[in-house]
């Protein structure tokens, strides 16, 4: 009848399976028995299994454990050095690892746009390529397939990076100026 | 604070605080006991989901093993809950002889 309290949780095996495997011995095992030990099962899984100290001890080493890589992984993003191949420092650290990911490690170019000088109405890039966007009255930048993504501002807070991550398409609102952008391969 | 659900194993908690109110017993005297007093055969499962359910509680606790067997004990939480278990049940019997009375009324 061993087979039957496999049912079980390991944990509630642990602790009783010893002790019903003995009384097994001394009475006889029935349909009734056997039925009675499913529902036992299942009532043990809901309320033994989730509550027994040593099944809490075990939850709460794995919640330590996700949450020290989790932080791990935070610090590892928040501390990584800047990128710095032609690029004025982006604020944000995280950018360094979609930088890397979208160009592969190779140099990026940059696209400078600004609403003090001409704004062209459409524009065409490679993928990968850095926009530098600078406009003291905002700027809007909107896509539906993260042909765009908003990677971060310089130090000083005048310049908006957008990194052209995916082929499509995208807006970016200079003040009242909107340029419809084309990311290409 | 509420009171513990035991749902399915309520009455059968209830037989096994009686049977240890008496003396410590292991899993299958426990089993032999109830069906002498009461009538009724506990199975392996049902004990066991019982036994698990009360020594959660700190009503019952385990003694040092006995050869191959290991016996529990009630303890002072778990008298007191049998106490008060036993005075509601006095308290419904009484309530239901007086209105049984009153059912067999010519």
């Amino acid at each position: 009848m061993r087979w039957l309290l496999y049912l079980y949780p390991v944990v509630w095996r642990r602790r009783y399976e010893d002790e019903m495997l003995d009384i097994f011995e001394d009475t006889s095992i029935t349909a009734g028995t056997v039925a009675d030990l499913v529902f036992g099962a299942v009532d043990a899984h809901l309320h033994y299994a989730a509550r027994s100290k040593e099944a809490i001890r075990m939850a709460r080493r794995r919640f330590v454990l996700a949450s020290l890589g989790a932080l791990a992984l935070v610090a590892v993003i928040k501390f990584l050095p800047p990128y710095s191949s032609g690029v004025s420092s982006v604020s944000s650290s995280a950018s360094f690892i979609l930088l890397g990911k979208a160009e592969g490690g190779r140099a990026l170019s940059i696209h400078h746009l600004s609403c003090a000088g001409q704004v062209p109405s459409t524009l065409t890039v490679k993928r990968g390529t850095l926009l530098a966007i600078t406009c003291p009255m905002g700027v809007r930048v909107s896509s539906t397939t993260h042909a765009l993504i908003n990677v971060g501002r310089s130090s000083h807070g005048q310049t908006l990076y957008v990194l052209a991550y995916k082929t499509g398409h995208g807006t970016i609102q200079l003040d009242r100026f909107t340029v419809t952008v084309t990311v290409r391969h | 604070m509420e009171a513990p659900n035991h749902g399915r194993f309520a009455s059968a908690s209830f037989l096994v605080l009686a049977s240890l109110a008496d003396s410590p017993k292991h899993g299958y005297a426990m089993m032999q006991d109830i069906r002498s007093f009461s009538g009724t055969q506990l199975e392996p499962g049902t004990l066991y989901g019982c036994i698990a359910r009360l020594e959660r509680l700190g009503w019952i606790e385990v003694l040092p093993m006995e050869g191959r067997r290991r016996p529990y004990q009630v303890t002072t939480a778990g008298a007191a809950e049998f106490r008060r278990h036993v005075v509601t049940l006095n308290h419904v019997i009484r309530v239901s002889r007086a209105r049984l009375a009153t059912l067999e009324a010519p």
